[in-house]
């Protein structure tokens, strides 16, 4: 059987405020094989955010190991966790979070600039991300110019653009009404048909059907986790 | 390369969507870049720059030194040829003295500055003529003399720029002259002391100038190129040989050996004069106005940067790295800051050119002050260098954002209490260097209005001052001059308002200066003392009524006093306590001319108020006056008082010397006041500068706290809502925030007053009549910087009782 694309082994997670301590995880055990589509779901406060923060190297494990493409990574510098979630793994966070003052394209080509690619190389992967999602005819706008669904498929391309090893969305509906929700969660289902791999937080258990698994969070452990298919 | 583009061009965006922001920030850095640009070119011109000359490092000037005087004379005739003929350190040694001339026919009269100068003065300097030639060897002969070179500006203004003025005559002093070259217009030789010439003539010394006896006769400044590779120390080891054999073989036995010598000096730092520390000082305190403007700045860009956060938050979650994100701070500070500079320089360029329209004859190489390449690069450096101090602390802030809780929906901005703690400690920074630079203008203003108390021993109100120079060839017998001037005097006299006009060698404050030793009847100047030395004058009758210096004992000149009667003095009360403490100096008689034969001995007939000469604050000689009527000189200067406006009678007093002759140019007309005001010139100077740095600085302190307390509170809205919701009263909020302001304004304040404490006796020899550590100046300006952070504390503390509870608690 080959590597899991990521694992968590006895993940934890503590956060100190004065003299509060909160378990945020505690000893999560965790695999994600290529190509699977992962969803974690749980109740709000579960440590979801935080354990997707964790796969994103966006934050650290207090203790446990954390193995992505079989390389561990839960204590690299700085500089090499911004070089790996700049080209193994794709956001797509609720809020959007794109950038205001560029444009659609340039939020698009902003992980691409980061790894010094050419101007050229950059401009045909923009637009291939945009056409997947169905933004191209949207390059130049702002992202105030665009409805919350539409931000929602440039963050999307924003994510894809840079072929990433993996794709971690933390609940990628949770700003956009039914019909947006859907037509994004469409997209990521059409990704993961074209061999993406994803990983999903979402207290939407209707979404959390897509994924070809569902873990389930409470209190900071797994507490269960079902094959949808 | 292309990231670097992307950022900047990313950073004119942010720019233009945020005016509000760039504006401010861009006008703070601007008046902080603009002023250190303005210093800089001052200090760049007058310091660093060399001298527009050839090698300029390898000349220097040569003095006759009086050590125990402390004066440092001119040189004479004699001690010139004989220091050029034997010294071997020099490549070429120059001479020149003052002189002006009265420029007739083809037009008005016309008073010049000219220049005797000797041949090689041009070779010398490595100056080149730019029509025609410079003087020939022969030419420094009485009577093949008569010859000129003009300057590019007198050419230009009188003669149009005539090239074929060359060979051409011009009268001068009644005399004819031969234009032999007219010298290139970068050729200012002069006006790096603050002398603008107008033409140079050859120097011819007489045989009776050439005696070693003379050789005290000091007249001539001396310039000279040391041969490459000898040093100054060995130039002035020369010079000291030289003098010891001249000591020993002139100086009679008995007299006072020691009190002579030669001092040489670089020709730049005679140039520099005393200048320099004021110059370094503002640089000094002009720095710390740019270190005020980059908090200021500093401090904006925090509270950009929490609007930013989730920016580079997002950034950060993509791949870039703390130091690229970093680097995209950092590039927009400094664009920011190369975009203030640029509007700096722009004002820079502006205030130099009003600076050196005000102070062209006050400060050295005022004329070279502008911007070149130097002052550019320093402007530049400056810049990115301010765009470093101020971007780092916020870049840095910015960059180590928790990127879990700041892209969480909904999540707080991060490090919020950190950044509040350094925008406070910016401002804390910013009060107190605006309180040092406050209390360093004040303790000028202070000095300034200090000198302005200074009793001058005279009256200037309402004093019309002229000049009038008789040509010897017209004027060469001596009764001639003095008649000519008891006549003019008595015609101006008569003018209706005026009140009474006399006329003196040399006036109080303008710059010119004229002493000699003198002896005193019956004392025999012990071994090793040197004679008495004093500022002597001519005066003539009436001069010291109108002037209002007063008598204190004996008489004024008056008509008794004439060319054939007992010469005779008037001293000043220095003189009288220095010399004749215990006794009555009525009557004693002093002695400047003749030698041990034909000594002419004066009376002293009266004792006047001691009149500040050189300037308000130094101290000035001993004052000593001889009867015009008795010396004949033919350059004097009139003073006029008037009942009304002096400036009104200067046509009709011009009027009344051109009635007697009109080929006379009456120059230098100017009111007496106007004589006190320009002696001020480089002490108003520095003190206009810091008055100014002083305003911008505290502008921009009290901006700075404003901005730090409207911004904390935006943050602070819901607490403050809660707070009115609970019951508070608008003058609990006012409490809150003014507290909150002035907290960190007092403390910034008693930081100053240590800062200030410890930094402005660094100034201790820019003040007069005011301490270092003034208490008044200190209390009131320390005052003075509460008040007006209490100003700028009201009004966002007066916006806060304005929150609306509900809104805030909602928005929340």
């Amino acid at each position: 059987m080959s590597e899991p694309l990521l694992r968590l082994d006895a993940v934890t997670k503590v956060f100190y405020t004065d003299e509060v301590e909160t378990h945020a995880l505690a000893g999560i055990h965790l695999e994600i094989n290529q190509g699977e589509y992962v969803s974690i779901a749980g109740p709000s406060g579960c440590g979801k955010s935080t354990l997707l923060s964790i796969l994103g190297l966006l934050d650290s494990p207090s203790d446990g190991s954390y193995q992505l493409n079989s390389k561990p990574v839960q204590s690299l510098s700085l500089s090499d966790r911004a070089r790996i979630r700049n080209r193994e793994i794709g956001f797509i966070f609720q809020s959007f979070n794109l950038i205001g003052d560029l444009s659609v394209y340039e939020n698009v080509e902003l992980p691409l600039t980061y790894r010094g690619m050419s101007s050229a190389e950059r401009k045909k992967r923009v637009n291939a991300a945009l056409e997947k999602v169905g933004m191209a005819h949207r390059a130049k706008h702002l992202p105030s110019q665009l409805s919350g669904g539409q931000q929602q498929r440039v963050a999307v391309a924003r994510a894809v653009v840079g072929d990433p090893l993996i794709l971690l969305a933390d609940e990628p509906t949770g700003n956009l009404d039914s019909t947006n929700g859907d037509a994004v969660m469409d997209l990521l289902r059409e990704l993961h048909r074209g061999g993406a791999t994803i990983c999903m937080v979402t207290h939407d258990s209707r979404f959390a059907r897509h994924a070809d698994r569902s873990i389930h969070l409470f209190d900071g452990r797994v507490v269960d986790e079902d094959q949808n298919h | 390369m292309q990231n670097l583009l992307q950022d900047i061009r990313y950073a004119f965006r942010t720019f233009r969507k945020r005016p509000g922001f760039t504006l401010v920030a861009i006008i703070a850095l601007a008046l902080g870049i603009g002023a250190n640009t303005a210093i800089f070119s001052v200090i760049n011109s007058i310091l660093l720059k060399p001298l527009a000359y050839k090698d300029p490092a390898a000349l220097v000037s040569i003095n006759h030194d009086y050590p125990k005087i402390n004066l440092k004379a001119s040189v004479s005739a004699i001690g010139y040829t004989h220091y050029r003929d034997n010294a071997k350190s020099f490549e070429s040694m120059a001479a020149v003295t003052g002189g002006s001339f009265n420029l007739t026919g083809g037009g008005d009269p016309e008073r010049l500055n000219g220049s005797p100068v000797t041949h090689n003065l041009f070779s010398t300097l490595g100056a080149q003529p730019a029509l025609g030639r410079v003087f020939l060897p022969e030419e420094d002969q009485p009577g093949k003399n008569k010859v000129v070179v003009l300057s590019h500006a007198f050419w230009q203004r009188r003669f149009g720029g005539d090239p074929g003025l060359v060979n051409k005559t011009i009268t001068l002093n009644d005399e004819s002259y031969t234009v032999v070259g007219v010298m290139p217009a970068s050729f200012q030789f002069g006006r790096e002391l603050g002398q603008v010439l107008d033409l140079w003539t050859p120097i011819a010394f007489t045989s009776e100038q050439l005696q070693f006896n003379r050789l005290t006769n000091e007249n001539l400044f001396v310039i000279a190129r040391l041969k490459p590779g000898v040093t100054i120390q060995q130039a002035q080891s020369e010079l000291n040989t030289i003098a010891d054999n001249l000591r020993r073989e002139y100086f009679p036995a008995g007299a006072d050996r020691s009190n002579w010598g030669l001092a040489t000096q670089p020709f730049r730092e005679l140039v520099i004069g005393d200048i320099r520390q004021a110059l370094w000082i503002l640089m000094g305190i002009v720095s710390l106005v740019l270190l005020i403007a980059c908090a200021n700045v500093a401090n904006l860009l925090l509270a950009r940067a929490a609007d930013r956060q989730k920016e580079m938050a997002i950034r950060t979650a993509l791949g870039a790295g703390r130091w690229r994100v970093i680097r995209q701070l950092l590039t927009e500070s400094a664009l920011l800051s190369v975009v203030g500079g640029a509007f700096g320089l722009l004002l820079a360029w502006w205030g130099i050119g009003a600076l050196v329209k005000v102070n062209e004859t006050q400060i050295p190489r005022a004329n070279e002050i502008g911007l070149d390449w130097r002052v550019l690069a320093f402007t530049l450096g400056v810049s990115l260098l301010t765009g470093v101090i101020f971007g780092l602390v916020p870049a840095l802030q910015t960059s180590k954002a928790d990127l879990h809780e700041t892209l969480k929906e909904g999540g707080r901005s991060g490090s919020g209490g950190a950044r509040g703690w350094v925008r406070s400690t910016l401002v804390v920074f910013e009060m107190a260097l605006a309180l040092v630079v406050l209390i360093s203008a004040g303790l000028l203003i202070r000095s300034f209005w200090r000198v302005q108390q200074v009793n001058p021993g005279f009256e200037p109100r309402n004093l019309l001052t002229m000049s009038v120079g008789l040509p010897m060839t017209k004027y060469s017998e001596r009764p001639q001059r003095a008649n000519f001037y008891k006549e003019v005097l008595s015609r101006i006299r008569a003018l209706p308002g005026v009140r009474s006009a006399g006329a003196c060698s040399i006036l109080p404050l303008s710059g010119n200066n004229s002493s000699g030793s003198f002896r005193i009847e019956g004392r025999d100047t012990p071994q090793g003392q040197s004679l008495p030395h004093g500022d002597r004058w001519a005066a003539t009758t009436d001069y010291f009524s109108t002037m209002k210096i007063p008598i204190i004992r004996g008489r004024f000149f008056d008509d008794r006093d004439t060319i054939d009667s007992t010469p005779v003095a008037i001293i000043d009360q220095t003189l009288a306590s220095k010399y004749w403490p215990n006794e009555d100096p009525m009557g004693k008689r002093i002695s400047f001319e003749g030698g041990p034969q034909n000594r002419i001995w004066r009376e002293v007939v009266g004792i006047v108020g001691h009149v500040k000469h050189r300037s308000l604050e130094g101290e000035s000689r001993v004052q000593y006056y001889i009867p015009h009527a008795q010396m004949q000189n033919p350059n004097m200067n009139l003073v006029i008082r008037t009942d009304a406006d002096p400036t009104s009678l200067a046509g009709v007093a011009r009027g009344a010397i051109s009635g007697l002759d009109k080929d006379l140019p009456v120059y230098r007309v100017q009111t007496m006041e106007r004589f006190v005001v320009d002696s001020m010139a480089q002490r108003r100077f520095a003190m206009t500068l810091l008055g100014v740095f002083a305003s911008v600085a505290l502008a921009l302190a009290a901006v700075g706290l404003y901005g730090v307390l409207s911004y904390s509170i935006t943050q602070r809205s819901h607490e403050i809502g809660v707070r009115m919701a609970l019951g508070a009263q608008a003058r609990d909020v006012l409490r809150l925030v003014i507290g909150q302001g002035m907290l960190l304004a007092l403390i910034g304040v008693a930081l100053g007053v240590v800062g200030a404490f410890l930094l402005t006796r660094l100034m201790s020899s820019l003040l007069f009549g005011v301490g270092a550590s003034d208490p008044l100046t200190f209390a009131a300006i320390a005052l003075l910087l509460t008040l007006v952070a209490l100003v700028a504390c009201l009004v966002p503390a007066l916006r806060a009782t304005k929150v609306d509870p509900m809104v805030a608690l909602r928005y929340e």
